[in-house]
């Protein structure tokens, strides 16, 4: 019979709940009011000794068979589908949510209330901003010229929206509040508050002119979605929308 | 020195559009008084539009965001970008 395996040297906070089989390493702080689910495993040892423990934020909900690695500081109410895995050196803000098969492969860093559904593959080092949203099997890429011990990890700005099935290339920057559009291949600079398109990275306009053609619903998604956040970050969502804004129009879009 | 005078008449604005409808295989427009769903033209359509126009008047456009959310018709895309055009 499986049992629930808790090495005795890992920290765990008040009034944290474990699921079947779940598997915690000693080099392991878990915060308070955690959930974590079945067949869960929680500071997976790195192969280089010497990791910085796994700290797992305040009231985090991590479901069954997730995998997190030691080595990485994962902030207050973390929230994973089923069959994640977080890599080692991952440094992750506030409210990450996670779908169901996504992965990242450690040493890189997530702001605040990023958004990852399902099947999304944020390669080594990358670096992400707060309220990015990435769709599902959209791809973050690191190695210029697979197979190889090169890495270029991508760059993706504050409040970016990265569209199904898009694929971000070894080294590409996208400002913030650009529009990854599905299916696009996004490579080189991308200047902030654009439109990518297509396998061939179009630019294809400034995301302000982005409207829901029935509904007259327009972007930037920080002026009609703010609602889906708590109430407490929506000030600071305001004030980076209209940061980013200002940045685009100032940078303009077709110079 | 940028022009901030040039201006797009109705015929340039559709010929925009339809340039853009054409890149992603769609049918030209062929009747201002179909809705922007019946002439299959989409919401990133309207950005790539955008995009072009600024790019051939050299500036950015101004606009009135209400104006944008009345949109509904091929005449009100024209309509919008037209006066777009014609702001100081």
């Amino acid at each position: 019979m499986m049992t629930t395996l808790i090495d005795p040297a890992a920290r765990i906070g008040r009034n944290v709940r474990f699921g079947h089989a779940v598997r915690v390493y000693g080099n392991v702080e878990i915060g308070d009011d955690c959930q974590i689910g079945d067949f869960c495993v929680i500071g997976h040892p790195c192969t280089q000794p010497g990791a910085s423990p796994l700290r797992l934020g305040a009231q985090a909900n991590v479901r069954s068979h997730a995998v997190l690695y030691e080595g990485s500081d994962i902030g207050p109410r973390l929230e994973t589908g089923h069959h994640v895995v977080i890599r080692e050196g991952a440094q992750i803000g506030e409210n990450l949510r996670i779908g169901n098969f996504s992965d990242i492969e450690g040493a890189c860093v997530i702001g605040d209330f990023a958004r990852l559904h399902g099947y999304a593959h944020v390669g080594r080092g990358a670096r992400i901003g707060d309220f990015v949203f990435l769709y599902s099997l959209t791809t973050l890429m690191n190695d210029p010229l697979p197979p190889s011990h090169l890495a270029e990890p991508v760059t993706v700005g504050d409040m970016v929206t990265v569209c199904v099935n898009a694929q971000l290339m070894p080294g590409v920057e996208i400002g913030r509040g650009a529009l990854i559009a599905s299916g696009a291949v996004a490579r080189g600079r991308i200047p902030a508050g654009v439109v990518v398109t297509g396998a061939d990275g179009e630019l294809a306009g400034p995301v302000r002119f982005v409207m829901h053609m029935a509904s007259r619903t327009r972007h930037p998604w920080y002026k009609h979605f703010a609602d889906a956040y708590p109430e407490h970050v929506r000030g600071r969502i305001e004030k980076l929308g209209a940061e980013i804004e200002a940045e685009a129009a100032l940078a303009g879009t077709h110079e | 020195m940028k022009d901030r005078h040039k201006t797009m008449d109705r015929v340039a604005i559709l010929a925009v559009m339809n340039s853009v409808l054409a890149k992603r295989g769609r049918a030209a427009i062929s009747d201002e008084a179909q809705t922007t769903r019946a002439a299959n033209f989409r919401s990133l359509d309207f950005s790539e539009t955008a995009l072009r126009i600024e790019m051939q008047i050299d500036r950015e456009l101004a606009f009135d965001a209400a104006s944008m959310r009345r949109i509904a018709t091929v005449k009100d895309v024209i309509d919008f970008f037209e006066t777009a055009t014609r702001a100081p």
